[in-house]
């Protein structure tokens, strides 16, 4: 393998002997020290192979042994370039290409976000470009242990993350913690729980403080509902030692809210007309082109439904470049008025939504007593409906706590 | 046995070296390398007749080529027949 490298750089020739003594010249080609390889008699006639030095010397022998020479075949590098020598800019261009591949090799071009769940991508790829993490950034600027730790810091939800770099690809393995509470005050500091709404407590389970309401009670807004404050009491009932801890329960309240929401009966209906037109554009950076058909008429009212494609190289690398398609559809406004079984079926659906917002805020909906009513050319949904809400948060407790150095230094004392 | 014969013996020299002998080694019956050789006296297809320091050596066969040639080491190959020295 080497030696064919080799013999393909230094470039040899095929030639064809004829002549009075070939084994004379074999000989002299050993003792001037010309290399042959590839022999092979055919009759009078020997074909073999030699390299170019060596083709070059062979005159004198030649003429000595009365042997006749002929070139059959040429190989190797030398000969590739004497026939592109008039080529110059094929050979530019080969290698302009080489040294462009490598140039861009340097840089990421592909940012691909792994194993995240609550975090969308944008939200991540946000905080790395303004950590100057972009696509089109130098390889070399990339330091891994920097993005993973910046990362952890910045989004708390982040176990653990991983930055790779393969090829022109930037790979981040993000571990996401799944279900996050984020307590506003630390573990380790004491903490009240509080009342963020007013309501009956429903059900109430302590882990840690003293509680402070029972189940039953009605509690208002910021009220306490189970206190850091620890006390423990001796043989005679007196306090003998106090502690503040980081409260923590379960606890469920309970509360009656109303709901209103009204709409008028007559309203203004769109009635397409089924005339519609589609013109094309295109963005570039702040640039917008229209590609319209001259004869273009202008509707009195009218709906636009555009939809965009931005051109993007790799996964995420979007480019400043966004062909558009737009349907222009013409339609009449008429007055119109519900029907009294559309309105209620309207004002059913505003209803199931509001409930789906809280039901996927955290409430639970106990009781509905929403009623509809039309009267007046309004259509009405009243009423009023019960929930139940873990509604609770932390407080830093009011009392100043000693700390507990002091404590075990009066001890000594 | 000559002196030098016997002085390669003794010493544990290499009689290639000490005595010029020509080395040869060959693979089957498709390949023959040939060192310590003095030149080439005939070759065809069918034989190669090659001088030594000391006598002359012919491999005979069919389809006889010499793959490569040096001054001191050459490799034939094809189908070789027969060896024989003289």
């Amino acid at each position: 393998m080497l030696t064919n490298i080799i013999k393909f750089l230094k470039g040899y020739v095929v030639i064809q002997l004829t002549g009075y003594s070939p084994e004379r010249f074999l000989n002299l080609c050993s003792h001037h020290q010309i290399v042959l390889w590839g022999l092979r008699s055919t009759g009078n006639e020997y074909e073999m192979c030699i390299s170019i030095s060596g083709f070059k010397k062979l005159r004198p022998l030649v003429h000595k042994t009365r042997t006749k020479v002929v070139i059959l075949e040429r190989h190797g590098l030398p000969f590739v370039l004497y026939r592109y020598q008039n080529r110059k800019l094929f050979v530019v261009g080969a290698l302009a290409g080489g040294i462009l591949l490598y140039v861009m090799s340097l840089f990421i071009w592909n940012i691909h976000i792994e194993g995240n769940y609550s975090l969308s991508d944008q939200v991540i790829l946000n905080y790395l470009e303004s950590e100057q993490i972009v696509h089109g950034m130098a390889k070399s600027r990339i330091h891994g242990e920097e993005i993973e730790a910046d990362l952890r810091e910045h989004f708390t939800e982040i176990t653990w993350t991983s930055a790779e770099v393969k090829g022109t690809r930037l790979i981040i393995h993000v571990q996401e913690n799944e279900d996050v509470v984020l307590p506003d005050i630390p573990e380790d500091k004491p903490a009240d729980l509080v009342a963020s709404d007013s309501g009956r407590i429903v059900s109430m389970i302590v882990r840690s403080g003293t509680p402070t309401v029972s189940e039953g009670q009605e509690v208002q807004k910021g009220d306490v509902l189970v206190q850091s404050r620890v006390e423990i009491l001796d043989d005679a009932g007196e306090i003998a030692n106090v502690y503040y801890v980081h409260a923590d329960a379960d606890i469920v309240i309970q509360r009656t809210e109303s709901y209103k929401a009204s709409f008028p009966m007559e309203y203004s209906k769109k009635i397409y007309t089924g005339k519609k037109q589609t013109s094309y554009y295109m963005v570039l950076g702040t640039k917008r082109l229209n590609f319209q058909l001259p004869r273009t008429i202008s509707y009195e009212n009218s709906d636009d439904i555009s939809s965009e494609y931005q051109c993007k190289i790799t996964e995420h690398f979007y480019l400043p470049l966004i062909f558009g398609k737009c349907i222009r559809q013409e339609y009449v406004p008429t007055p119109s008025v519900y029907t009294k079984d559309e309105a209620v079926t309207k004002a059913k659906e505003e209803n199931s939504v509001f409930f789906e917002k809280l039901r996927i805020k955290g409430l639970q909906i106990i009781e509905n007593n929403v009623k509809i009513d039309i009267s007046g050319g309004v259509c009405t949904a009243s009423g009023s409906y019960i929930v139940e809400e873990a509604a609770v948060q932390e407080q830093t407790p009011e009392i100043i706590i000693p700390d507990q150095t002091e404590e075990s230094d009066e001890e000594r004392e | 046995m000559s002196l030098r014969e016997r002085m390669a013996e003794k010493l544990k020299l290499p009689k290639d070296l000490v005595m010029g002998a020509a080395v040869l080694t060959v693979t089957g019956r498709s390949e023959a390398y040939v060192e310590n050789y003095r030149g080439i006296i005939e070759y065809t297809e069918q034989r190669i007749r090659l001088q030594t320091k000391t006598c002359q050596m012919t491999l005979c066969g069919n389809h006889l080529h010499i793959d490569y040639y040096t001054e001191d080491e050459m490799k034939i190959s094809g189908e070789i027949g027969e060896i024989r020295y003289c």
